[in-house]
């Protein structure tokens, strides 16, 4: 902590003739000092009412600590995805979280999201020509979306699955082995799995950045040649937003 | 003392007496130099610091690509791998030098094997932790894959070769298992995990000191010598000749994922 001090000290002795110029030289003097006082060189605003009334719960977007934790959850609906370009999980109301209040990031600060959903099942399409595979290409992806200063953005990587244990091999006679132990594939032996996945995005630049939305989007992989479209069933999801500073 | 001092501007040709001098410039000078009340609330476990506006480094740390932002009760620490050309991620067989049995094997290092340091990322994170806990995930995308071999064999018949071909997938029950370690200490592990494209969630959490720490990502797998697969599941005719050839080798790929904590201290 820095020290504001002053050199002047109690001058006028009885019987002095005190100038104008003189008075007003001191008193501008701890008008200078004065105004250097700021949260560097006092402890009297180490907490202030700002910071005790963000404490609260409310969504102020002005919290200390957190901006604003949000969570989504859904229950009991299920959809069905098939696009080959990332599209929205809008069954049950959408994965998406709108901020009550615009999460406001600061430089450095960070938006951190976590999001799991139930993937049912997945359901192969069909092979139309001779040499086609459809198990070829097989993989489905999330990521992470928001609206940094309102323009939709990819935040993350993409966080890919494959519907079998064998993709990426385009020779029906490995897939006709392979495709006798994928557990989301074949009716018999599909398990519903929990899929999850985080992400955490830092405010890099110097500027401030305004999210209102995040969200969590699917695409599918294209089928090989003339198979027609895979697709992925989705029921329950949650997914959980919060600003953190 | 009020926050700043508001001079009352003695007039050219005014008067003042002593003790009015005095009394005006006493107080503010005594409380500059030190006299301080409850106005000043010198709280001595709160202070400006624990509060103010968080920093973040401001440049990738070229050999591990860590990005970290310091606050005043946490820090984030985040490193990420994002290719969309599958040609451009790692791959790993048999035969990978890294590769020596059921050991962990460090991500950051088959990521260095792959790219220059500039290019890593997702698999380690280095920073500066203080006396707390660090609670964070690991996202994690893989393909691991068994491979394929044909084993052909040829029967010479009076009418001419025969020949049979058997394809057979090998490596499909080899497992992988994903680990986080800090300071080479395993904090999370994933359980094995049979081939396919998968992505990890993989949290964890720990206590740390106040030391630079390192946290990354290691695996161990099992992969198949693709030589042994010659005659695996196949009872030579007599007379034949025996031809294996590997259509598609057993590989791990890293598609990419991040690595981030949350490091609490106060």
């Amino acid at each position: 902590m820095s020290i504001v001090t002053t050199g002047k000290k109690n001058a006028a002795n009885p019987g002095d003739i005190i100038s104008p110029a003189k008075a007003n030289a001191i008193y501008n003097e701890i008008a200078a000092s004065s105004a250097i006082i700021d949260n560097s060189n006092t402890r009297s605003d180490s907490i202030s009412r700002r910071h005790l009334f963000d404490l609260s719960e409310q969504m102020t977007g002005l919290h200390p600590t957190f901006h604003q934790i949000q969570t989504k959850f859904q229950d009991s609906n299920s959809g069905v995805y098939s696009s080959t370009s990332y599209v929205d999980v809008a069954h049950g109301g959408g994965m998406i979280i709108n901020f009550v209040v615009p999460v406001v990031l600061r430089p450095g600060e960070a938006l951190r999201m976590q999001a799991s959903l139930n993937m049912i099942k997945c359901t192969l399409g069909a092979e139309v020509n001779p040499g086609d595979v459809k198990l070829a290409n097989q993989y489905y992806f999330f990521k992470f979306y928001g609206d940094p200063n309102g323009v939709s953005t990819a935040l993350s990587p993409d966080y890919g699955y494959s519907m079998s244990s064998l993709p990426d091999v385009a020779d029906n006679l490995y897939q006709n082995i392979i495709s006798s132990f994928s557990d989301k594939v074949q009716q018999k032996c599909i398990v519903q799995q929990r899929e999850a996945f985080s992400y955490v995005y830092i405010n890099k630049t110097g500027a401030n950045v305004t999210f209102t939305n995040v969200r969590v989007k699917v695409r599918i992989q294209p089928p090989q040649g003339t198979c027609t479209q895979n697709t992925i069933d989705i029921k329950e999801y949650r997914l959980v937003a919060l600003g953190v500073r | 003392m009020p926050r700043s001092y508001t001079a009352r501007t003695i007039l050219d040709g005014g008067q003042a007496k002593d003790e009015d001098f005095n009394a005006e410039v006493q107080t503010p000078i005594g409380e500059f130099n030190g006299q301080l009340d409850q106005n000043q609330l010198p709280l001595q476990s709160v202070n400006f610091n624990h509060i103010a506006q968080p920093t973040v480094s401001t440049a990738y740390l070229n050999q591990n690509g860590t990005y970290s932002t310091y606050m005043q009760t946490q820090s984030y620490h985040q490193t990420e791998y994002s290719k969309t050309e599958l040609l451009d991620v790692p791959y790993m067989y048999w035969d990978n030098t890294l590769y020596a049995g059921q050991g962990w094997i460090s991500l950051q290092q088959w990521q260095l094997q792959t790219h220059s340091a500039i290019q890593t990322g997702g698999a380690q994170l280095n920073f500066d932790a203080q006396e707390g806990m660090i609670a964070g995930n690991a996202v994690i995308d893989f393909n691991w894959f068994p491979g394929g071999s044909r084993n052909q064999s040829v029967v010479p018949t009076q009418g001419g070769d025969i020949g049979i071909s058997l394809r057979n997938i090998y490596g499909y029950k080899e497992t992988i298992e994903w680990g986080v370690f800090l300071d080479d200490v395993c904090i999370s592990k994933s359980g094995v995990t049979y081939p396919r494209r998968l992505t990890l969630n993989l949290p964890f959490n720990a206590p740390t000191s106040t030391k630079p720490v390192q946290l990354d990502i290691r695996f161990r797998a099992t992969f198949v010598d693709p030589v042994t697969m010659g005659t695996q599941g196949v009872t030579p005719p007599s007379s034949s000749t025996i031809f294996a050839t590997v259509d598609y080798l057993q590989y791990l790929r890293y598609n990419g994922g991040v690595l981030w904590t949350r490091q609490q201290f106060r």
